[in-house]
């Protein structure tokens, strides 16, 4: 059952609350691979050190460690 | 089914194997064996696999030993990622399974709920069904049984199965475990007081959007695109060995998903380009234009501008149609669900940033079952 607008303001206010800046700091990391397939570049980008990191390795990374955004960013 | 013998000695196509087929090895029997629902565990499975002294057995343990000594982990610099201004930021140190510690801070604990801690006992507690639904569970059988592990599961019970499973990966790392960050019990309950039956659509949101495994589907993504190996010729497809159409299965997933994210993407932008965001907060929305002159039209501003909205994206787009018709109110029922969702997408999109589009993937990666729909 899909929620109604008011329902949906509310649950995105539950959201900025418990991980809004989680949030935004992974959709930072994110945003030029985003670009990237919606826009075009694809070539140039890349999340992770694919050569280190495997794809087993990314699902060990419990959800808000900086340690998951530190792989992210240190490749952006 | 196949067995990983029958698969090549390739790095890819054997990670891609194990993902796709863990749940057929121990992982299944021991998930069904502790009562809990495989399809929910299936993300959790592979996480499983690969952190430490978890009491793997069997091919789980294989499959860890393996990932874990294939696993580099990089050495966690600083704690300065976020702005903070409105966080409760407590330093904390992560671990990596393999034992090396690893300078870092929690992430997450920018809630104001987030401030007390709370016993993990409430993970065991949360994920027990309620008593109304157990009720209906024991009184009744047959086809109604096997709807008890898909989704009629109350939420609290996707919330508790996350919670012990995330639990074990924060162990590992020496991290705070989400009821103590992102998920704690007042966050639950507002979850809980959103609605009957609208809660797991949400519960499912909160959790996965943003974890690891989605933002890993977008690296697949990414690598898919590189790779273009969707671009396979349909008339060499009848010669696929078993793990090359393994390969094309998996690539065409990274396809449809690819396809979904841009989809949102212009579904977005449709919404911004026919004045929708007015229309996106409750406060704009029920402010009139002009308080000196109020509109003399009748109803609910809001739901007005939400129809004027869904209007003018009808007229852009299908000039010609004739509102009486009924061609009109079929196009009228799509354009509003599409405004819609642009209106929830902008939402996010105001309050998270641009890339939140790209941590809300409608699947993450193979063999796991995390994703979020358009059911939002």
């Amino acid at each position: 059952m899909i929620p109604n607008d008011s329902e949906y303001t509310e649950f995105v206010d539950i959201l900025h609350k418990s991980q809004g800046n989680l949030l935004r700091g992974l959709s930072r990391a994110v945003l030029p691979a985003v670009q990237a397939l919606t826009l075009g570049g694809v070539h140039e980008q890349r999340l992770f050190d694919t050569e280190r990191i495997t794809v087993d390795d990314i699902t060990k990374y419990p959800k808000g460690s900086l340690a998951f955004l530190e792989l992210i960013n240190e490749v952006v | 089914m196949l067995s990983l013998d029958e698969l090549p000695n390739s790095l890819d196509v054997g990670s891609l194997a194990r993902s796709l087929f863990s749940v057929d090895t121990g992982i299944q029997s021991s998930s069904s064996a502790a009562g809990i629902d495989p399809i929910l565990l299936t993300c959790s499975s592979t996480q499983q696999q690969a952190t430490p002294d978890l009491g793997q057995t069997g091919a789980g343990t294989d499959v860890s030993r393996e990932a874990q000594n294939g696993s580099q982990y990089s050495p966690i610099l600083n704690d300065l990622f976020f702005d903070n201004e409105e966080t409760n930021v407590e330093p904390a140190a992560d671990h990596s399974p393999n034992g090396n510690i690893q300078i870092a801070s929690s992430i997450v604990a920018d809630g104001e709920e987030a401030g007390g801690c709370h016993p993990v006992g409430i993970a065991v507690q949360s994920g027990k069904p309620t008593g109304k639904r157990t009720d209906i569970h024991q009184g009744i059988s047959g086809q109604r049984k096997k709807l008890r592990g898909c989704e009629t599961q109350p939420s609290v019970d996707v919330i508790g199965t996350y919670l012990i499973e995330e639990e074990r990966k924060c162990q590992a790392w020496g991290h705070r475990t989400p009821q103590d960050t992102f998920l704690t019990p007042p966050i639950q309950q507002a979850i809980q007081n959103l609605g009957k039956g609208k809660t797991e659509v949400l519960a499912k949101i909160l959790i996965h959007i943003g974890s690891p495994c989605l933002i890993g589907g977008l690296q697949d993504i990414l690598e898919s695109c590189k790779t273009q190996e969707r671009c396979m010729a349909p008339e060499t497809m009848n010669t696929f060995s078993r793990a090359e159409r393994i390969s094309l299965i998996a690539s065409l997933s990274h396809t449809m998903s690819l396809c979904q994210l841009r989809r949102r993407y212009h579904v977005l932008q449709l919404f911004k380009d026919c004045g929708g965001p007015s229309t996106s907060t409750w406060g704009i929305a029920m402010t009139p234009s002009n308080p000196a002159h109020p509109s003399t039209k009748r109803g609910n501003p809001f739901n007005r501008s939400v129809a004027d909205v869904t209007a003018r994206m009808i007229q852009e787009t299908f000039p010609d149609v004739e509102s009486s018709t009924d061609e009109y109110t079929t196009k009228y029922r799509w354009i509003s669900y599409l405004r819609r969702l642009g209106q929830r997408l902008h939402m996010l999109e105001t309050r998270f940033g641009e890339g939140v589009l790209g941590l809300m993937l409608d699947q993450g990666l193979a063999g796991t079952d995390v994703g979020i729909t358009d059911k939002m």
